[in-house]
């Protein structure tokens, strides 16, 4: 009497399985049909905004005043704007053209932008209580080199969100170049390894080769902004700033200390050595390491003394520089080493120095 | 028949390419729009153009490619010009030894382009 019961009990669930499997079918079927018909609604209205994009472009005439086929353009533009699905469509054709020309059409297609309506939906983004939707609002109000909203983004650059911090800081760089520059003043809060790359690369797109003053963001209170700045300093050869970067090297942040003396080294600055010889034992590791990299650049026959205590130092890296700048610096002294040591790391950069062309 | 100049233009982005077409038919040009270098290639070797402009960077077929069929295997000295955007300067010293003869970076001016265009069919 067993059976038929787990057999009834087996068939109910195939026939439950069977029933949830053609809905599921059907329901894919419906999803696959809604999917291509908005691909197809999409693509359509795509090829409208285009049309009507371009033909706006160019009915523009020499007056200010609009012409009546601009007119239309503009009101289908803000019929359209009140849907979501179509307002991304209009602002990422937008976007498309504003990236592949220059010239005129671009200042008439940011005026169309605001006449349409978007900008107003940009502002409201930036209101949101969302932060992924205010990220959206600034990169739009960046895409489109909207200034006005210039005030309500300063709110953001210390959002607690990163994302939507970096987007606030290339808004001001993107718009207004060096003077964008400024929000650097505002910074409280951290900069990234990544977030520094994005911003350098805005920084070299900038056009205007203005000299720009950064002495006042060495002495910043935000160390990330610090580090930043030295890498400015770097990439377009701020010696002027020469001073600022001398006293850096006693900051109390380690990690601005190690990056100002990777930048003294880029520049050979001479009297950095002075300082750093003098605070050597209480250095840390990476600082020693950076400094000795200083000194395989500046040294020269007044630090052999200095040097050779360093010969035998624990770290590989010191020792070799060590080594090797006493090679060079001071052969008599180098030459009177004891050539043979209990250290083994000694014995081969010896014997690397020693064999070596060139070195 | 037309006598109109012909010009073949490839480039993916429907909205630059429509922008081009609108400004160089005003210009009095019969224009073929290819969205890919595929697309190109069959527009060169059945319209004959008197010119071709096409982008470095294409779905399918590149730019280059497209350079390459017209100088190497259909044997053409049709002008060609190409677009390139920055970053690529690379690819635009390949196009030229491939047989380019003008080049425009993006983002482009559609007023420089008809001019450029103008003097090539010269």
């Amino acid at each position: 009497m067993r059976f038929p019961l787990v057999e009834s009990i087996i068939w109910t669930i195939v026939i439950i399985l069977v029933v949830i499997i053609i809905i599921l079918v059907i329901y894919l079927k419906i999803l696959r049909n809604n999917i291509r018909l908005t691909d197809k609604k999409n693509k359509k209205y795509t090829t409208l905004v285009e049309e009507n994009l371009i033909k706006f472009l160019y009915s523009e005439k020499e007056s200010i005043l609009l012409t009546d086929t601009q007119k239309k353009i503009i009101k289908k533009f803000k019929k359209g704007v009140s849907s979501r699905r179509k307002r991304k469509i209009i602002s990422d054709t937008f976007f498309n053209l504003s990236q592949e020309i220059s010239g005129s059409m671009i200042v008439t297609m940011h005026k169309l932008y605001e006449e349409i309506g978007l900008l107003r939906y940009t502002i409201k983004k930036l209101r949101s209580k969302k932060w992924n939707i205010i990220a959206i609002g600034i990169r739009d109000a960046r895409r489109f080199e909207i200034d006005k909203v210039k005030n309500l983004i300063s709110n953001f650059i210390n959002h607690p969100r990163e994302e939507v911090r970096r987007e606030a800081h290339l808004y001001f760089l993107e718009l207004f170049g060096y003077e964008g520059m400024e929000f650097l003043d505002d910074l409280k809060v951290p900069l990234s390894e990544w977030d520094q790359i994005q911003l350098l690369g805005e920084i070299e797109k900038i056009e205007n080769h203005l000299i720009l003053d950064v002495s006042k963001w060495l002495v910043s209170d935000n160390d990330y902004v610090i580090i930043f700045i030295l890498n400015i300093v770097k990439m377009f050869n701020r010696m002027e700033t020469k001073e600022i970067l001398l006293t850096l090297l006693h900051h109390k942040s380690k990690d601005v200390r190690l990056k100002a003396i990777e930048t003294v080294t880029h520049f050979e600055v001479l009297e950095a050595k002075y300082i750093l010889k003098s605070k050597f034992t209480n250095m840390s590791l990476k600082e020693k390491i950076a400094s000795f990299l200083l000194l395989e650049k500046v040294a020269s026959d007044e630090d052999n003394i200095f040097i050779i205590n360093y010969t035998n130092h624990e770290n590989f890296e010191i020792k070799h520089k060590a080594l090797s700048i006493l090679k060079r610096i001071d052969k008599n002294m180098y030459d009177a080493l004891e050539k043979k040591s209990e250290d083994e790391d000694y014995n081969r950069i010896i014997n690397f120095l020693d064999y070596s062309y060139g070195i | 028949m037309s006598n109109k100049k012909k010009i073949v233009l490839a480039e993916d982005n429907s909205v630059l390419s429509l922008l081009l077409k609108f400004r160089l038919e005003k210009d009095g040009y019969q224009l073929f729009i290819a969205v890919n270098g595929k697309e190109a290639i069959d527009f060169i070797e059945t319209e004959d153009p008197d010119l071709i402009l096409t982008d470095v960077m294409m779905d399918y077929v590149s730019g280059l490619e497209v350079i390459s069929h017209v100088r190497n295997q259909l044997e053409s000295k049709t002008p060609i010009l190409v677009f390139s955007s920055s970053g690529q300067e690379e690819m635009v010293l390949k196009a030229f030894n491939l047989g380019a003869n003008d080049f425009m970076s993006k983002p482009l001016s559609p007023n420089e382009l008809s001019i450029r265009v103008k003097r090539m069919l010269m």
